[in-house]
């Protein structure tokens, strides 16, 4: 369909002209956090500010206390020569005096006193030099306190340099020939400018500053463009004119991304406006990073990114039916949005990997990358594309919104309350899993510590299954066909029997893959793998609590109730990927979450295809056992060739021709959406 | 001229069964509001933990990036004296050592294809007295972590070398160990771990508690004013036999629970999902904080909740009595709002004491309060202070906001929701043409 | 049959809803207006009166049959469709924060009128309907009367061969909705071929050169005033539309133990 400037141009102009004119909303959203942003900036500086002159002028209080107690002084008052030597020139140095008490830790805690040195002999800690007990003082202090805790800080510093001078000056008073300090001298030579130096920790942070602004500002223009013309009847009337759909759209999008522009523009002059009158604390050499050509290039680089952010906000403000329910969007979708702009905290991944595929997180890391003074050309366009075509393609989708009809005629289609439990069931789905993951997270950080076998007992019996009990009799749903316990075709186990290794493998295959994009530490995984086969207990017992009860239990839960609940109100293909991230999501730690969603996504698709969830309970267990094995006599399935996870991959293929062909589908899968 | 229901001799009353059904109707259908729910209920309950619990993953995260990490070092001219510090610089598990047959090129570290560069040279100048003493000179980009990595890495392990190095010099020349030792330092926190965990708690909490109580005021204060004009249900309710106070009442009082309850919420939220979001970082710091809140503060914290969302929702709805329709009444409490979270910001750096004049400024005092009663401290002068300072706020406002009401134009919302030309009409305009209003 | 200038032939709308099943809105709906014609769709509310010209608008796609506006098929050219029909019903609102000059000014320009000719266009109709008054004032500060006015330039601002009033006197009283009476007989007298929707017996008696009775998404009778009466035997339209209704009420009755 093609566009037409003239009509596209006036239902832009008449946006804007709109928009501008709901002064309310323009005060509220552009005026107000002009001022309170750098009112709140200022003020907490300010207060940081004095509580640093205070802790920088503060004489700190403290008593003597212990062992060798004249020893200690003798230390403190040579300190306290070599610091008020340096008083003369420098006025924040620290000071200190002794005060005498006879319960200095009851004065301590009453916080008259800062700090308390507290002196015991050392039995001869460390083996190398082989060491006499010694002369030892313990500062103690409150980290509950930043005056006792600064105290402590400032003091041990002072006694050590003190002690450091002493030694170089017994060193030198035996005849040592050079300044002690002069040893071993490090000369650091730093190639890049120091303009480049202050792009790396601005080109970490730009783009979630620009996002978070430009979503901002686009959302106060989206959310009015859509959801509250909706409100209002007014898209109706435009739906009525000879404006076609993409060239209202089309408008609606180009006034979202000018608003959001602006209103970018404004909140970034207005924090430069704030770095100039030094109410913000930043250095100047942000200022070198930015030449007008870089700028010029950020410039054109964040315009796909400010496309795909109103995009995104369209396409939420079209789903919602009213002003309200798209503010209640907002938050969540700011949330999403913001996890791809965290891409450049990521020490050194390059633009020139996966990353340049992916959408805003390309733009962030070539941002930065261009900010420490590197031009990868081809990467950058690559970038460019994948971000402006993504928002391209979500501006085409919500075209679609102004045709999907529930949306735009309110009323049309009324959502019936359910009829029965299961209906009711799986509208609340989501909060019982939602809960369910909240709790079990929580109680696994108390047993984090206890043997794997009670944390396995606790987790699913405790937790999995009672929830699934409770979910069943909540809804007083009838648990053989909730869960799906019925047989399915014989030729199915013969997918599973192929399945079992197949699915082992490609998991680890993309466990690996994953790990190389977003390396995992060693320890990590030695101490993963610790917890999990403990020493002590049987291979028979590890496959008993961590083949055969998973097997059953998680998908009781997963496949079992998770599965039906989503399958009465999403497209099959999204009940697989939902349950399989969910399941992935339960496991907790990040570096696991591909391996065990992607099993997940199996065992769901699995379900649905047999209409019976027993061949992914078998599988399952059987996923586990197997890679129990191989871990204790010791194959290292993360360590293959590649062509081994190839072999995984065909054997995987071969095990869903099997499932595709035998198919005996779930019952009441919803293929196509209910509205026309 | 009207006075709204003071027309009569009869002085207006608080009917409180009234008032009772008429605040189990407004929560009722507030808790079948998605809005309300999720803004309310949902969002103190999981939004900051959840923010939390992937801020830190993915502060794990990266550190477990750059821990892993190797850094790329090309070393050049070995000191041959030292065979000790080269011995120690490749047995170091994140350096690779790289062997470069050519002489070096910068760019390569420009490039990222190598970290770091160490040139090893002899002492010059007063240095070069002490034979076999070496100066060290890395080449790094301090635009690339990885190279700033190695640079640390690299010095560390000379700094130790040194470190050593002069020990030795010193047992040569005869000083024995311990009067080379000098004196041990050490340190020791006394703080118990319900004292830190209330720091901890102290430092994020005081902003976090202001913001939900608000957040959970913020919708409901709305709904239950502009969202009954907007569903024309707002006649219908003044039309009732219920008297316009008690209908206020009720509606205040609903409010304020919403405001409690999303602060106690988020505080329970916080306070049980603390410890797994640092579990982490617990594991390294050693397990030195407890997040459980003393019982005996419980009440007190409970109070300072009910007060302070008493204070938030009558100056809320003081904004939102105005407003015609659920936009508009945002936009009116906006400012009231953002105004309301300004004073925890600065009470967020540390150090500052819940002191006799903070006691006096509400808002503030309440956080001061909580934040002190999670430490387990309970200051009765100040607590005694911020009761009465709360207090009286609340009743100012809930005067405000009556006295504002008794004016026919806003409860039928005749201003088209502008406090401005409230404001005008009311006190600045002509008698001549000024709308009829309240008397007293 | 070029001198149709709507033309509905079997328009079916299906809905499906979750607890309810299928939704038979709109059920083999057929009928033809000409210029200069008003056709009136008289019917209960749901009885599928909206969702029939929400599909001639091309707001709604048809699940099947065939709507044309000047031989333009409304799933095929919905844009050349729309571009010769005015749409007005309670629902279609105005931009709030529009003056009525700038409204007119701006569904003119998206409606494809020629740019030159509009600010011309736009003076006459606010002439015409006596807007000048009010013309520079944003919408949100008229009076229900006005801004009724001002949506009624805005629904002709383009000049259409067709326009469809659904339901457009709902909530207007006695003075505004003789005025909107008047309007619409007016336009008919311009030759524009018009479909009006009401469920006001009166007005579709005053204003209608035809009439549809519609119930369930079916049309169960559909002539002149004259001949409807002739048929049914009743004087009144509101006895003749009772009649229709219970005939059709019959029908299903019988039909239902056979099935």
């Amino acid at each position: 369909m093609s566009l037409r400037p003239a009509i596209v141009f006036a239902l832009f102009r008449n946006e804007l002209r709109m928009i501008l004119r709901d002064k309310r909303t323009i005060i509220t959203a552009v005026l107000l956090p002009l001022i309170i942003t750098p009112l709140m900036l200022a003020g907490s500086s300010h207060t940081r500010k004095k509580r640093e002159a205070t802790l920088q002028s503060k004489v700190y209080q403290f008593a003597i206390t212990g062992t060798n107690v004249a020893e200690i002084r003798t230390v403190v008052q040579l300190t306290e020569e070599r610091l008020s030597a340096q008083a003369k020139t420098n006025a924040s140095v620290f000071k200190f005096k002794e005060v005498e008490n006879t319960n200095s830790i009851a004065a301590l805690n009453r916080g008259v006193l800062d700090f308390v040195l507290e002196g015991f002999i050392e039995e001869s800690g460390s083996n190398d030099p082989p060491s006499e007990p010694r002369t030892a003082v313990r500062i103690v202090y409150r980290a509950d306190r930043d005056d006792s805790s600064t105290g402590m800080d400032k003091m041990w510093s002072a006694l050590e340099r003190t002690d450091r001078n002493r030694r170089y000056e017994l060193l030198q008073s035996r005849g040592f020939p050079v300044q002690p300090g002069e040893l071993a001298t490090v000369e650091k030579a730093d190639l890049a400018t120091p303009a480049h130096a202050a792009g790396l920790t601005l080109g970490k942070m730009i783009t979630l500053f620009l996002l978070v602004f430009i979503l901002s500002g686009g959302a106060i223009a989206a959310n009015d463009l859509l959801a509250g013309e909706k409100e209002r009847g007014t898209l109706e009337t435009l739906l009525t004119t000879s404006a076609s759909r993409v060239e209202i759209i089309a408008a609606k999008h180009l006034t979202t991304l000018s608003i959001a522009g602006f209103i970018t523009v404004v909140q970034i002059g207005n924090l430069m406006m704030y770095v100039g009158f030094r109410v913000i604390p930043i250095s100047t050499k942000f200022a070198a990073a930015i030449t007008p050509g870089v700028a010029l290039l950020l410039l054109m680089l964040f315009l796909p990114v400010a496309a795909l952010l109103s995009s995104v906000l369209l396409l939420t403000s079209g789903f919602a039916k009213s002003y309200k329910e798209a503010q209640l969007y907002f938050l969540p979708v700011t949330l999403i949005a913001i996890l791809p702009a965290l891409a450049p905290m990521l020490p050194d991944v390059p633009l020139r990997s996966i990353i340049c595929l992916m959408p805003i997180a390309n733009i962030a890391i070539a941002a930065k990358e261009i900010l420490i003074g590197w031009y990868d050309w081809p990467m950058i366009a690559l970038a460019w594309l994948v971000t402006a075509g993504t928002g391209a393609w979500l501006t085409k989708l919500s075209v679609s919104f102004l045709s999907a009809e529930r949306l735009i005629t309110a009323g049309v289609s009324k959502d019936l309350p359910p009829t029965d439990g299961a209906g009711w069931f799986s509208r609340r789905v989501g909060i019982w899993f939602a809960i369910l993951w909240a709790v079990v997270w929580i109680v696994n950080s108390y047993t984090a510590t206890a043997d794997v076998r009670v944390q396995v007992t606790v987790n699913l019996v405790g937790l999995f299954f009672i929830g699934s009990l409770l979910m069943l009799w909540r809804y007083k749903l009838n648990w053989r066909e909730t869960l799906a316990f019925r047989a399915p075709k014989p030729a199915v186990w013969l997918g599973v029997l192929c399945g079992i290794p197949g699915g082992l493998l490609t998991a680890s295959g993309l466990s690996r893959l994953t790990t190389s994009l977003v390396p995992v530490s060693p320890e990590t995984m030695e101490e993963f793998s610790r917890a999990v086969i403990p020493e002590g207990v049987t291979l028979g017992e590890l496959i008993f609590f961590l083949a055969l009860l998973p097997g059953f239990f998680e998908e009781f839960t997963f496949r079992g109730l998770l599965l039906n609940g989503l399958s009465r109100r999403m497209h099959p293909v999204a009940v697989v990927i939902v349950v399989g991230l969910v399941f992935g999501i339960f496991h907790f730690a990040l570096f696991r979450l591909v391996g065990t969603a992607f099993l997940g996504i199996l065992f769901a698709a699995l379900t649905l295809m047999t209409g019976s969830i027993f061949p992914a309970m078998i599988w399952h267990a059987c996923n586990n056992a197997l890679a129990l094995i191989t871990e204790t006599i010791g194959i290292p399935i993360m360590e293959l060739d590649w062509w081994m996870y190839g072999i995984g991959v065909v054997l995987l293929a071969m095990a869903f021709w099997i499932f595709w062909r035998e198919r005996k589908p779930y019952p009441g899968l919803r293929w196509r959406r209910r509205d026309p | 001229m009207t006075n709204l229901d003071s027309n009569g001799p009869t002085k207006q009353r608080l009917a409180w069964n009234q008032i009772v059904t008429l605040y189990r109707y407004e929560l009722r259908s507030a808790l079948r509001e998605r809005a309300i729910v999720i803004n309310s209920i949902l969002i103190p309950i999981f939004l900051y933990p959840l923010i939390m619990w992937v801020a830190f993953s993915g502060i794990m995260l990266v550190k477990w990036h750059s821990d892993s990490t190797q850094s790329r070092v090309v070393v050049q001219d070995w000191p041959r004296e030292h065979p000790e510090l080269r011995n120690r610089i490749t047995r170091e598990k994140r350096i690779t050592l790289i062997e470069e047959t050519n002489r070096f090129d910068p760019r390569e570290i420009s490039a990222a294809r190598l970290d770091a560069l160490v040139l090893f040279e002899p002492a010059s100048g007063s240095a070069s007295n002490l034979p076999g003493n070496f100066q060290v000179g890395i080449t790094f980009d301090s635009s690339k972590d990885r190279s700033v990595a190695a640079r640390e890495r690299l010095e560390s392990v000379i700094n130790d070398y040194r470190r050593e190095w002069l020990a030795r010099e010193a047992r040569k020349r005869e000083i024995s160990p311990e009067e080379w030792a000098g004196i041990h330092i050490d340190s020791k926190n006394v703080a118990t771990k319900r004292q830190m965990g209330g720091f901890v708690l102290g430092m994020m909490l005081p902003i976090l508690f202001v913001v939900m109580v608000a957040a959970g005021t913020f919708y409901p204060a709305i709904d239950c004013t502009a969202g009954e004009r907007e569903r024309n249900t707002w006649e219908t309710l003044m039309s009732s036999g219920a008297s316009r106070v008690n209908v206020i009442v009720a509606k205040y009082l609903y409010v304020t629970t919403f405001g409690t309850m999303a602060g106690i919420l988020n505080l329970l939220a916080f306070a049980v999902t603390l410890k797994p979001i640092f579990a982490p970082l617990l594991k390294e710091a050693g397990t030195m904080l407890n997040f459980t809140v003393l019982p005996q503060s419980i009440p007190l914290i409970a109070t300072g909740a009910v007060l302070l969302a008493g204070f938030v929702s009558a100056g809320m709805m003081i904004f939102a009595a105005f407003a015609r329709t659920f936009k508009e009444g945002q936009a009116m409490i906006m400012p009231f709002y953002l105004i309301v979270m300004l004073p925890p910001i600065f009470l967020q750096t540390p150090g500052i004491q819940f002191s006799v004049p903070l006691s006096c400024v509400p808002v503030v005092n309440v956080t001061m309060m909580i934040r002190s009663a999670l430490t387990g401290e309970f200051p009765m002068l100040q607590i005694a202070i911020t009761f009465v300072a709360s207090v009286l706020a609340i009743a100012l406002c809930i005067r405000i906001a009556a006295y504002i009401l008794k004016f026919e134009e806003v409860m039928i919302g005749n201003y088209n929701g502008s406090l401005k030309r409230f404001l005008r009409e009311r006190f600045l305009a002509k008698p001549g043409r000024s709308m009829k209003g309240a008397h007293d | 049959m070029t001198e149709f200038s709507v033309r509905v032939q079997d328009l079916r709308k299906i809905y499906y809803e979750e607890g309810r099943g299928e939704v038979r809105a709109v059920d083999g709906i057929s009928f033809e207006c000409r210029p200069g014609e008003i056709f009136g769709l008289l019917g209960a509310n749901g009885a599928g009166k909206t969702t029939t010209l929400r599909m001639l608008a091309t707001i709604l796609k048809p699940t099947s049959g065939a709507a044309y506006v000047l031989q333009h098929e409304v799933t095929k050219e919905p844009e050349a469709v729309r571009r010769n029909l005015g749409f007005y019903s309670a629902t279609t609102a105005l931009y709030p924060r529009l003056t009525a000059r700038e409204t007119l000014d701006f569904f003119a320009r998206i409606n494809g009128y020629p740019a030159d000719r509009v600010r011309e266009r736009v003076e006459k109709l606010i002439a015409r309907f006596g807007i000048t008054e009010y013309a520079n004032a944003r919408v949100d500060r008229l009076s229900q009367g006005m801004k009724q006015k001002v949506s009624i330039a805005r629904t002709v601002v383009h000049d259409p061969p067709v326009l469809i009033f659904d339901e457009p006197t709902v909530g207007l009283d006695v003075l505004n909705a003789l005025e909107m009476q008047k309007v619409i007989a007016e336009f008919r007298a311009e030759g524009k071929a018009i479909l009006f929707s009401t469920h006001i017996m009166s007005e579709a008696e005053k204003l209608c050169d035809r009439i549809a009775i519609v119930h369930r998404g079916r049309i169960h009778a559909c002539d002149t005033f004259e001949n409807l009466r002739a048929a049914s035997g009743k004087r009144y339209l509101e006895d003749i539309f009772v009649h229709f209704i219970e005939r059709a009420n019959e029908a299903v009755a019988l039909e239902k133990p056979s099935a």
